[in-house]
């Protein structure tokens, strides 16, 4: 593998494949995805609604429905995810990997008091007394900035910045090493928006724990995250350290996400996002390029590094740079032992 | 002046983005209770119009009760005069009111029975019958609407679903009769009709608990499988949850919100009592009573019946709203922006 | 274009009508023709209550509403159902303001039916005509609104509304759900209406960047009153 860091690895993902079968066809949500987090990182993922990211995220817990189809390795300190048991998957869940999912306010259940929701959590999983679980919830919600007089109220009371606050602490109640959060920020105001990251940044940063953030929002990433992964179709297109994403990006697409926002000329690129189950020919983004060549609708590019760590997707930036090292993104050299006892799992 | 920048914004990070009130669970009550009075106010209105505007002179009736066939106006008249009933109709509406505060419902016409005493003899029958039954189709269907929720086992859901099928099909009184021929005419276990003991009581219950049983079953499953695709249900899962958990804390309190008021109705239903079954096995309760004084055409009996039937389905209603209230708390409060 | 003048908003609860909630609070500003006044506030400071009473949408409390001379705060049945072809709205969820049981076809050629803006038969011309102006393919228009992506439903709620060749648009969040590419062209998509049509547009938002964009003039608004106007330079 080319990069070589010296913290230790918590997660990788390697050749994760994810479909759904409906009746319209073969949903590919995720093709051939590889990435790595390690100890104390915080991964962005960033693309846009339907490109397969909260997919992504559900597919590391094995939280998808009954029609999707997982194929690929996720390896979590060693094990790998997808030939755990359904109870070996029941310890990680929580424990290990803790998970914010997308639009807190139906993801609490609405005849259960905020409190005791929280505080069931300690119950099941410490084994603690209704009263101790009852005064670790108090504090938990005191850490997140909400009076712990308010934890016999229900869901429904609280507002969205509130519910994503407590999302946060149910998902960081056991100390897990990993959170997943899924556009924690989402339909709030800006100044919330801010409060919330500020929140989640310094709980996480404190535990030494990592956290893959998954967002469409550039700025957000931007001021978060220490490497990033851009997601188009499917697929992800560029991945690399935050800072060189987003000041030199190598594809496309992420240059027109990043030169989108007003403040930065409101780039207009027509088009919409592909199907997933008829994906353009050759590079997914194609049809909607500014710098197309005559191959781009012919061969699929695949993820090479161009500058150190920085991999992209993208014919015209090979082309264009002279420097890109012929390694494809984390690919092992020999087929990895554990594949085929994995094989094909369906969730 | 500049806008503030966001960073710059600082405001206490507890506050509350909306107004909520908070209605306290008596003031619901109490709210809830002054309808069921409108409702009843409105009920004694359309009883006692409703035998107003019945067929047949009650003045008649009652001097044919008296005196016999032979007929003469004055008779009549007279049964008219001494029994109020040559007074003008909202005048007759309020001493019937009157009356009616004072617990007094009149006498039957024909038996010349306390109206109210009649019925009060008749309630226990029916509550028995009623819980009975009740009990019976919640024990028969909770179970099989999880099971086959839950079910990936096609032969056995598809063998609720044909249950829950003839359950709805089949009359009560036709399961009735089955139930008469199979246990008292073939098997001689439990008797075919009476009152008194658990052995009278058992295909009684047992009819009106299957026929129920059907729907509240299809409901339970309906519902069930519903609140499990909801978010916190993954959500629950996410946490590290085991099925069990899952199932019993976070889907089935929501799940049985609809079956909750289904089995309300029909309490107030019952209450009122089962009028076909009651009669199939002669069971003494208010329905009987009510199907009997209509053949006899007794005005005065009917009308207490009815009035006795919509206040009892008006308290099962209310305290189906109170039980909806405890059980989810979005009911209790008022929410605006 | 549009003036208004000391606009409130008082919502009445309680048993007795005796608790009040102030959503506007007394509001003075003025639209010239062909420019944009931008809207900002957090959520829940009545910027919406405010765009919405403009249009006549909610019923004022007191104040008065001039569009182009006349104060329309006291229109009362035809002229007010006039006036809504003058001054249209569009919507942050165009999702849960589209019939899902209409085709798009069905849905742009409502408003056109229903005020006999064009004849029976132009009615396909003028359809094809305005989804090319917001640049929809036209093998979606007998599709339902479900089979359609968040910024298509946006396009095909702004051919509605230009089919009814609107003078003043009130933009209410029109991209706060969608994602950054696609707020990127219908921001622009607007700005382009706006100039073509020379339409005056009330343009809400608690986005600061998106309204710097939008405007040629932005009012900060906070707990019902605007607090503050800023004029944008370029």
């Amino acid at each position: 593998m080319s990069i070589s860091f010296l913290s230790t690895q918590l997660l990788s993902v390697e050749n994760l494949n994810v479909s759904f079968k409906t009746s319209k066809g073969l949903v590919k949500a995720n093709e051939n995805i590889s990435f790595e987090i390690k100890e104390g990182e915080i991964f962005g993922l960033i693309g846009e609604t339907g490109c397969g990211k909260t997919t992504l995220g559900k597919a590391l817990l094995r939280l998808l429905s009954n029609n999707a189809r997982i194929e690929g390795r996720i390896v979590y300190r060693g094990k790998n995810i997808l030939s755990l048991s359904e109870k070996e998957m029941r310890s990680l869940r929580g424990k290990e990997i803790g998970i914010m999912l997308q639009d807190s306010s139906i993801c609490f259940n609405p005849v259960l008091s905020v409190g005791s929701q929280i505080a069931e959590i300690y119950r099941y999983h410490e084994g603690m007394k209704k009263k101790d679980a009852e005064k670790k919830a108090s504090e938990m919600l005191e850490l997140v900035g909400i009076d712990s007089s308010r934890k016999s109220e229900y869901p429904h009371q609280f507002s969205g910045g509130m519910l994503q606050r407590v999302m946060m602490v149910v998902a960081l109640a056991l100390k897990p090493r990993l959170l997943i959060a899924d556009e924690p920020t989402k339909g709030l105001d800006p100044d919330i928006k801010l409060q919330i990251l500020e929140i989640i940044a310094k709980l996480v940063k404190k535990e030494n724990s990592s956290m893959l953030l998954i967002t469409h929002d550039l700025d957000v990433s931007t001021k978060l995250t220490d490497r990033t992964a851009v997601m188009y179709a499917g697929e992800i297109v560029e991945i690399g350290k935050t800072a060189t994403v987003i000041s030199d990006p190598k594809h496309p697409y992420t240059f027109a996400l990043l030169h989108s926002l007003p403040e930065k000329g409101l780039m207009n690129v027509s088009g919409q996002s592909p199907s997933l189950i008829f994906p353009p020919s050759g590079c997914r983004y194609h049809p909607r390029c500014s710098n197309q060549l005559v191959d781009c609708s012919k061969i699929h590019p695949t993820l090479l590094e161009h500058v150190d760590d920085h991999f992209a997707r993208c014919l015209f930036s090979e082309k264009n740079s002279k420097n890109v090292k012929r390694e494809p993104h984390l690919i092992p050299d020999t087929p990895s032992p554990g594949c085929a006892e994995v094989g094909i799992r369906h969730c | 002046m500049e806008y503030p920048k966001a960073s710059e914004v600082k405001r206490p990070i507890s506050e509350n983005d909306r107004n909520i009130r908070r209605i306290s669970m008596w003031k619901y009550i109490a709210n809830r209770l002054a309808m069921v009075l409108i409702v009843i106010a409105g009920v004694t209105l359309v009883s006692f119009f409703a035998m107003y505007l019945a067929p047949g002179d009650p003045a008649e009736l009652i001097a044919l009760e008296r005196y016999g066939q032979d007929l003469d106006k004055s008779q009549i008249e007279s049964v008219r005069e001494a029994e109020g009933l040559d007074a003008p109709v909202y005048f007759q509406y309020f001493i019937w009111l009157d009356h009616l505060l004072h617990l007094d419902l009149g006498r039957s016409i024909i038996t010349s029975d306390d109206v109210l005493e009649e019925i009060l003899l008749k309630l226990p029958a029916t509550i028995e019958l009623t819980v009975a039954g009740l009990l019976i189709s919640l024990l028969i269907a909770l179970p099989i609407g999880v099971l086959s929720a839950f079910q990936k086992n096609i032969l056995l859901d598809n063998c609720c679903a044909f249950f829950s099928l003839i359950g709805i099909s089949i009359p009560n009184f036709w399961l009735g009769i089955l139930l008469i021929w199979l246990f008292s005419l073939t098997l001689h276990i439990f008797p075919s009709y009476g009152y008194g003991s658990l052995s009278h009581l058992t295909l009684p219950a047992l009819t009106l608990g299957i026929s129920m049983s059907s729907i509240t079953a299809r409901l339970t499953r309906a519902s069930l499988m519903e609140v499990m695709e909801k978010e916190y249900i993954l959500a629950a899962r996410a946490r590290g949850f085991d099925e069990y958990t899952v199932v019993l804390r976070h889907a089935l309190k929501n799940a049985l919100l609809p079956v909750v008021t289904f089995a309300g109705m029909q309490l107030g239903y019952l209450l009122g009592g089962a009028v076909i079954v009651e009669t199939i096995f002669s069971w003494p309760g208010i329905g009987k009573l009510l199907v009997d004084s209509i053949f006899a055409r007794d005005f005065s009996m009917v009308q207490g019946c009815v009035l006795f039937i919509a206040v009892l389905f008006s308290l099962s209603s209310l305290a189906v709203d109170i039980l909806y209230a405890v059980l989810d708390p979005r009911i209790r409060y008022d929410m605006y922006d | 274009m549009l003036e208004v003048k000391d606009l409130k908003k008082h919502y009445y609860s309680g048993l007795f009508q005796i608790k009040v909630n102030k959503a506007v609070d007394g509001v003075n500003f003025r639209i010239e023709k062909g420019k944009t006044l931008g809207l900002v506030g957090k959520s829940g400071c009545g910027k919406s209550t405010l765009g919405r009473t403009v249009l006549r949408l909610l019923e004022p409390t007191e104040g008065s509403i001039i569009f182009d001379g006349k104060d329309i705060s006291i229109l009362k049945g035809h002229s007010l159902k006039y006036l809504g072809t003058r001054m249209q709205i569009i919507f942050q969820n165009p999702e849960s303001c589209l019939n899902p049981k209409m085709k798009v076809y069905d849905i742009i050629a409502e408003p056109l039916r229903l005020h006999r803006l064009c004849a029976k038969d132009k009615e396909l011309e003028r359809i094809k005509e305005l989804i090319e102006i917001v640049s929809l393919n036209e093998e979606l228009l007998f599709r339902y609104p479900k089979e359609l992506s968040g910024g298509q439903l946006q396009r095909v709620a702004i051919a509605r509304i230009l089919s009814m060749k609107p003078e003043l648009i009130v933009a209410d969040e029109p991209t706060s759900m969608l994602d950054p590419l696609v707020q990127a062209q219908i921001l622009s998509l607007l700005k382009g209406l706006q100039i073509k049509f020379k339409i005056s547009f009330l343009f809400i938002s608690h986005d600061i960047k998106v309204v710097e964009w939008m405007s040629d003039e932005i009012a900060f608004m906070e707990k019902g009153k605007i607090v503050n106007f800023k004029i944008v330079s370029r």
